[in-house]
């Protein structure tokens, strides 16, 4: 299969089934990348966070970013195609035939079933990734993995400083400060340990 | 009353306007949508929710496109299909402005500044992350993103709803996809999805065959409760028999007062 063909097809799968938000789709993501070798998982996390730092849907940052490692320009276009397409083609025949689409009792229904399983996959990703920072090989039982100091001092600043921003500002820190405390936390990489 | 009326008029004459200029479908409302699209995909950080503070300012507020009433449908609907929230609001409204072209001009509008960033940064990555202090950045900001990520579903389940199902749902998924991350099995997390949705249909007609039956049961009730009048000859009394009143040993109870008896 060629592979602007995969491109498009894998992210019109994405497309098609993604729902609640960019983080609903990022364990999808996550399995169809990584899973055909596209990305490595520390490229992924660390395209995550510049797709959160930019403007625009992550799903078609990622998107994006994903196709042109595979093909350039034109496989980025391709891939970034296949995301929008579907969310296209839907709204249009909702808006054009099914007015009353959101109202249905029964679209209602799946709903009620979708979003727990979106908090179930969320909330798994988001530990799992948690877990990842501190034991990197984490999926491997044989070997006992060294544990990640460093990214355990990271973890204390960033709760701190939003435990921090939460109390003073009295909402919730937005997503890009968070981006900069943490990179800024990086620097302690440069600290033997 | 008076205020209320005068808003509703002011509404209509926004919404001639908004028609006219649907029908006139000049180049320069083409320019017009596509440029405010552009202008909302460029300044869209951190996700969908974002995007509609942006769209509300400048759509409903600014240009008048559409009502609020019209937005929050939008927004609704655009929760309620799959892809991304950013991606079914600039389709749903550009096709309330000018239908199909609408729709196709504001979704490329909306991809294009973040699809040339993002190609941009992709054509540097690799230089970009072989410096040191870049990468050292970017392990601390795996940490951020990893912590983000768990804020964030916390976040959905304290604004959800939250029943014996969903928690329940939500508990199994979340076992589900733990097992499948860490053993590495083959089960793709849409299989997830749609046996959630399966479910929630399923809960959905269950409820309604229960509903259907208690009612069904409630009309039966009524209607053999109806209380029938009797007149009992040996003690000369007359009342109403009501399985629900009665003491259930076939007695009934008494209509007429025992004082009119004596009386008599």
């Amino acid at each position: 299969m060629s592979v602007y063909l995969e491109l498009f097809l894998v992210f019109l799968k994405i497309g098609a089934v993604s729902f609640g938000g960019g983080y609903g789709m990022i364990s999808l993501i996550q399995q169809e990348v990584l899973s055909r070798g596209w990305l490595t998982a520390d490229e992924l996390w660390n395209f995550i966070a510049i797709a959160e730092s930019t403007p625009g849907p992550i799903a078609v940052n990622i998107a994006t970013f994903v196709g042109s490692g595979q093909g350039g320009v034109l496989g980025s276009l391709i891939a970034t195609l296949g995301i929008v397409t579907p969310a296209f083609i839907i709204i249009l025949i909702v808006a054009t035939v099914f007015k009353n689409f959101a109202k249905n009792k029964y679209v209602k229904a799946a709903f009620e079933g979708i979003t727990p399983v979106i908090w179930g996959l969320v909330i798994s990703t988001g530990l799992l990734l948690i877990v990842q920072c501190f034991y990197a090989n984490y999926k491997d039982f044989s070997v006992s993995g060294s544990f990640n100091f460093h990214a355990l001092i990271i973890f204390g600043i960033v709760i701190a400083t939003l435990v921090i921003y939460r109390l003073i500002r009295k909402k919730s820190m937005p997503p890009i400060a968070i981006i900069l405390v943490s990179a800024i936390s990086g620097m302690i990489y440069y600290l033997p340990l | 009353m008076k205020k209320k009326k005068f808003k509703a008029i002011k509404n209509e004459a926004v919404e001639n306007k908004a028609s006219h200029k649907k029908r006139s479908g000049s180049l320069k409302l083409v320019l017009t949508l596509f440029l405010s699209y552009f202008k909302i995909g460029l300044f869209t950080f951190g996700g969908g929710y974002a995007m509609i503070a942006l769209i509300e300012r400048e759509f409903v507020a600014k240009k008048k496109w559409i009502t609020e009433g019209e937005l929050y449908e939008i927004i609704a609907i655009s929760e309620s299909t799959p892809g991304p929230l950013a991606i079914n609001c600039a389709t749903f409204v550009g096709y309330k402005i000018m239908k199909f072209w609408g729709s196709l001009i504001s979704t490329v509008a909306v991809c294009i500044p973040s699809f040339a960033i993002i190609y941009l940064i992709s054509v540097f990555y690799d230089q970009f992350m072989a410096l040191t202090p870049i990468a050292y950045a970017f392990e601390g900001i795996k940490v951020g993103i990893a912590v983000m990520i768990t804020i964030a579903g916390f976040n959905m389940i304290r604004k959800g709803d939250k029943n014996l199902f969903s928690m329940g749902v939500f508990l199994l998924t979340f076992a589900a996809a733990t097992c499948i991350d860490i053993f590495g099995l083959e089960f793709s997390t849409i299989y997830l999805i749609l046996i959630g949705a399966a479910l929630g249909i399923i809960l959905q007609i269950a409820r309604d065959i229960i509903n259907k039956k208690r009612s069904d049961k409630i009309a039966l009730i009524r209607f053999l409760d109806t209380p029938d009048f009797v007149f009992d000859k040996k003690s000369k009394k007359s009342g109403f028999t009501h399985s629900m009143l009665s003491n259930g040993k076939g007695e009934f109870l008494e209509f007429e007062p025992k004082r009119s008896g004596r009386a008599r």
